[in-house]
C-alpha cells in the first residue's frame, strides 16, 4: 500500500454497524465518520454502549460494517473476505486489550512472537531477533522473556501484550481499556509509553473512559448513542467532561 | 492434496509443541481420551497378530501334510457291519496304492500307513513311552517333510526285506533314551524288538490337528518300516491292510480332478463300500482361509466400533476445549489467524491426541496378542503392514472426528470469542 502524504490512514465514511436483537434492531454505530492521519493519537471517550467498542473492532477489521465506508490506507475494506482481514489485522493492526489476552501456557516470548506465526508460507517469517529484544528492553520487560504470564505483575503482562502488539510494526495500535485492570502507578508507567510511541510517529487509537487515559491523546473522540457527539483536540477540550 | 500436506506441514513444530502443553495440561482428561483409541487400535493390532498367525501356522500344517499331497483314510467301522463290508471289499490295501500308482500317470509317489495296535507301553533298555506306532513305506517321510536329525532313515531295501529298524520322533527318543543317544539302541514293541537307526527332527507344530485333520503328533510317534508292520506284526484278519495312504500328485495336475479319478478307482475296487475317506489338504487349507475370514470381518467389525467411540470421545473433548478456549481463539484471529489457521491448530492437536493413541494402542496391542497366546496357544504374528494400517486408520477417524470441532473453532465470532473469559 503506497504511502499517500495527503490521506489520512483511516477514513470512515456514514459507517453504521447494527445488531438484530430479537425483533429490535440495535443501531450500535449509526452513520459514524472519522478521519485519523499517520502519527495522531486519538481517545475515544463515551458512556458503555455509546458504540466506542464496536468502532475500535471495525477500525480493528475484527468486526464488519453494516453499511458505510472504511478505507484503511487507501483501500475500502469494509467489504473484504474474512482471509483478506485476518491478513490486514497481522500487518497493520496491534491490539491491546484490557484483560491482556496473554496465552497461560507460552513463555512471554512466544506469546510476543505469535502473531508471526500467521504469516503466509512463501515469506520470510524469521523475526529480527534484535527487534524483538530491542522492544522488550524498550518495554522494560527483557529480563521476563522466559516467563510465563502467571509468574508477571499485571503491568508487566501489558507491557508483554504491547509487545506483542508492536512486534509486526503495526500501522494503528488500537488499545481497548489498556488500563482498565491495573492500579493508578502502573497505568501511568503504561500511559506514558503510549507517549513514547506515539512521539515515534506510531499512530494510535485507544478507546476509554477514563478521563486521566485521555488525557495523553492529542485529539479525543466523544461518543453517544452510537453517533459522534464531539471531536476535539487535546488543547481545545474543556477541563472537566462528563 | 500437496497443498493439504503443506497446509499441515508448514511450521509444525511450535503447533505440536502447543498442542502437546495443552494436552499435558488436562493429563487425565487426556489420558480418558485417548483409552478408547487405544483400545480400539490395540484390538485391530492383535486380531491381525492373531489372524496372521493363524495363517502362517496353517501353512505350516498343510506343509506338513504336503500341498500336493491327497490323503486316503480307512474307515472301516468298527462294529458287526464290518463282516458284510468284508464280503465286497478287503479294506485300503497296498494293492490298492499299486492300482492307482499303475493307473494314474500323474501319480508321483505314494506312501503306505498302517498304525501298529500296541498292547503295552512300548520299552527300551532306559525307558518306556506309550508313544503311537506307525508302519510306513520308505517314501512317507520325505513326503510328510520329515528329515532326520540323527542317524538315518529307512530305504526300500529295509523295507523289502522286513528290516527291524525303528525311526523314533523327537519326544519318543526322549522319553525312551532319557539318557541320549538312541541310536543304534533296541526298542521292544509288542514281542518284537526293533533297532534304532534315527531319530526325526521336531518340527514344532503347536496344534495337532489342522480343520479335523491329524497333523502334528509325529514327535511322539515310533516309525517301522511297512512290510515290517505288515509282516512281522499280527493283524486281525478283518482289519484292512493300511490306515492311510499318501498319494503325491504331480504337480501338473488339478488336485480336485486326481482326487475325483482316485476316488472311483477305490471305490470300484472297494465294491462301492462306503469304508474309506479321502482329504485334500489343499481344500482344507481353503476352508481354513474362509474361517479366518470370517474371524477377521468380525474383529474388524469390534475394532471399528471401537474406534468409532474412540473418535466420539476425542470429538467430544475437542467440543469442550473449543468451549474453554474461545478467549484464546479470538485474540489468535485478533493478531491474524484465519479461519484456516484455527483449524488447523485444532487439527494438529486431535491428530497429536490420536497418534500418542496409536502408539499406545499398538502397545496394548502386542501385549493383548502375547496374552491370547500365551493362554490359548494361538500362534501370533505381527506385520509391519498392521501396524501402518492401525495408525494410518486411527488418524484418518481421529481427523475425521476433528473437523466438526475444528470447524466449529473457526467459525466463532473473534469480537464475540474475545469477550468470553
Amino acid at each position: 500500500m503506497a504511502e499517500n502524504g495527503n490521506s489520512s490512514l483511516i477514513s470512515v465514511q456514514n459507517l453504521c454497524r447494527t445488531f438484530q436483537v430479537g425483533d429490535m434492531a440495535v443501531h450500535a454505530l449509526d452513520h459514524v465518520t472519522l478521519d485519523i492521519s499517520q502519527g495522531d493519537f486519538v481517545a475515544v471517550m463515551g458512556p458503555s454502549g455509546s458504540g466506542k467498542s464496536t468502532l475500535m473492532n471495525i477500525l480493528g477489521c475484527l468486526d464488519t460494517p453494516t453499511s458505510g465506508s472504511y478505507r484503511l490506507m487507501d483501500q475500502e475494506v469494509s467489504d473484504m473476505e474474512d482471509g483478506l482481514l485476518s491478513n490486514i489485522r497481522n500487518r497493520y493492526i496491534g491490539f491491546v486489550f484490557q484483560s491482556f489476552h496473554l496465552l497461560p501456557r507460552l513463555t512471554a516470548l512466544e506469546n510476543v512472537l505469535l502473531p508471526m506465526r500467521y504469516r503466509k508460507q512463501d515469506e520470510d517469517v524469521r523475526i529480527d531477533r534484535d527487534r524483538v529484544r530491542e522492544i522488550m528492553e524498550r518495554l522494560g520487560i527483557a529480563d521476563r522473556m522466559q516467563h510465563h504470564p502467571n509468574q508477571l505483575s499485571g503491568g508487566q503482562r501489558q507491557r508483554v501484550a504491547i509487545a506483542r502488539a508492536l512486534v509486526t510494526r503495526p500501522s494503528l495500535l488500537l488499545a481497548d481499556e489498556p488500563t482498565g485492570n491495573l492500579d493508578s502507578k502502573t497505568s501511568e508507567g503504561i500511559m506514558t509509553l503510549f507517549d513514547e510511541l506515539n512521539a515515534d510517529n506510531q499512530t494510535i487509537l485507544i478507546v476509554t473512559h477514563e478521563d486521566e487515559v485521555a488525557r495523553h491523546a492529542k485529539r479525543v473522540v466523544l461518543m453517544r448513542d452510537g453517533k459522534i457527539e464531539q471531536q476535539v483536540l487535546q488543547q481545545d477540550r474543556p477541563s472537566q467532561w462528563t | 492434496m500437496s497443498r493439504f500436506f503443506a497446509f499441515f506441514s508448514k511450521d509444525l513444530i511450535p503447533d505440536v509443541k502447543l498442542a502437546l502443553t495443552y494436552l499435558a495440561h488436562h493429563g487425565l482428561r487426556t489420558f480418558l481420551t485417548l483409552l478408547g483409541m487405544i483400545f480400539g487400535v490395540g484390538a485391530v493390532i492383535a486380531m491381525l497378530a492373531v489372524s496372521r498367525g493363524g495363517e502362517i501356522e496353517a501353512l505350516k500344517m498343510i506343509e506338513g501334510m504336503g500341498v500336493r499331497n491327497l490323503i486316503v483314510h480307512d474307515e472301516s467301522p468298527l462294529d458287526d457291519s464290518l463282516a458284510d463290508i468284508r464280503q465286497h471289499s478287503a479294506g485300503l490295501s497296498v494293492a490298492d496304492a499299486k492300482a492307482i500308482a499303475d493307473t494314474m500317470p500323474f501319480v508321483d509317489t505314494w506312501a503306505g500307513i498302517r498304525v501298529v495296535p500296541v498292547w503295552d507301553d512300548l520299552f527300551s533298555p532306559q525307558g518306556n513311552s506309550s508313544a503311537e506306532v506307525w508302519a510306513v513305506s520308505p517314501g512317507f517321510f520325505q513326503m510328510s517333510g520329515l528329515e532326520p536329525s540323527l542317524g538315518r532313515l529307512f530305504d526300500i531295501e529295509d523295507d523289502a526285506r522286513f528290516a527291524q529298524y525303528a525311526l523314533l520322533g523327537d519326544a519318543a527318543a526322549r522319553r525312551l533314551f532319557p539318557r541320549g543317544d538312541a541310536i543304534g539302541q533296541r526298542v521292544k514293541i509288542n514281542y518284537l524288538w526293533v533297532e534304532v537307526i534315527g531319530v526325526l527332527r521336531d518340527r514344532q507344530l503347536t496344534g495337532e490337528s489342522f480343520q479335523g485333520e491329524q497333523v502334528g503328533g509325529e514327535s511322539d510317534r515310533v516309525y517301522i518300516p511297512l512290510q515290517t508292520g505288515l509282516k512281522r506284526m499280527s493283524r486281525n484278519q478283518m482289519d484292512s491292510e493300511l490306515s492311510m495312504l499318501k498319494i503325491k500328485i504331480a504337480p501338473s495336475q488339478d488336485l480336485s480332478a486326481a482326487a475325483e479319478a482316485i476316488d472311483l478307482i477305490l471305490d470300484r475296487r472297494h465294491g462301492g463300500q462306503d469304508d474309506f475317506r479321502m482329504v485334500v489338504p489343499a481344500k482344507l487349507l481353503a476352508q481354513q482361509r474362509q474361517t479366518q475370514r470370517i474371524f477377521a470381518i468380525v474383529m474388524c467389525v469390534v475394532a471399528g466400533i471401537s474406534l468409532v467411540v474412540g473418535g466420539i470421545g476425542i470429538m467430544n473433548i475437542m467440543l469442550a476445549c473449543v468451549l474453554e478456549r474461545r478467549s484464546e481463539i479470538g485474540l489468535l484471529r485478533a493478531v491474524g489467524a484465519r479461519r484456516t489457521d484455527v483449524v488447523r491448530q485444532f487439527l494438529i492437536e486431535t491428530t497429536v491426541i490420536a497418534l500418542l493413541g496409536a502408539f499406545l494402542g499398538i502397545i496394548a496391542g502386542v501385549v493383548i496378542a502375547y496374552g491370547v497366546n500365551l493362554f490359548s496357544h494361538w500362534a501370533v504374528a505381527f506385520s509391519l503392514l498392521s501396524i501402518v494400517v492401525a495408525v494410518i486408520v486411527c488418524a484418518t477417524i481421529a481427523v475425521g472426528f476433528g473437523v466438526y470441532p475444528a470447524m466449529a473453532a473457526s467459525k466463532l465470532d473473534p469480537v464475540a470469542a474475545l469477550q468470553s473469559e
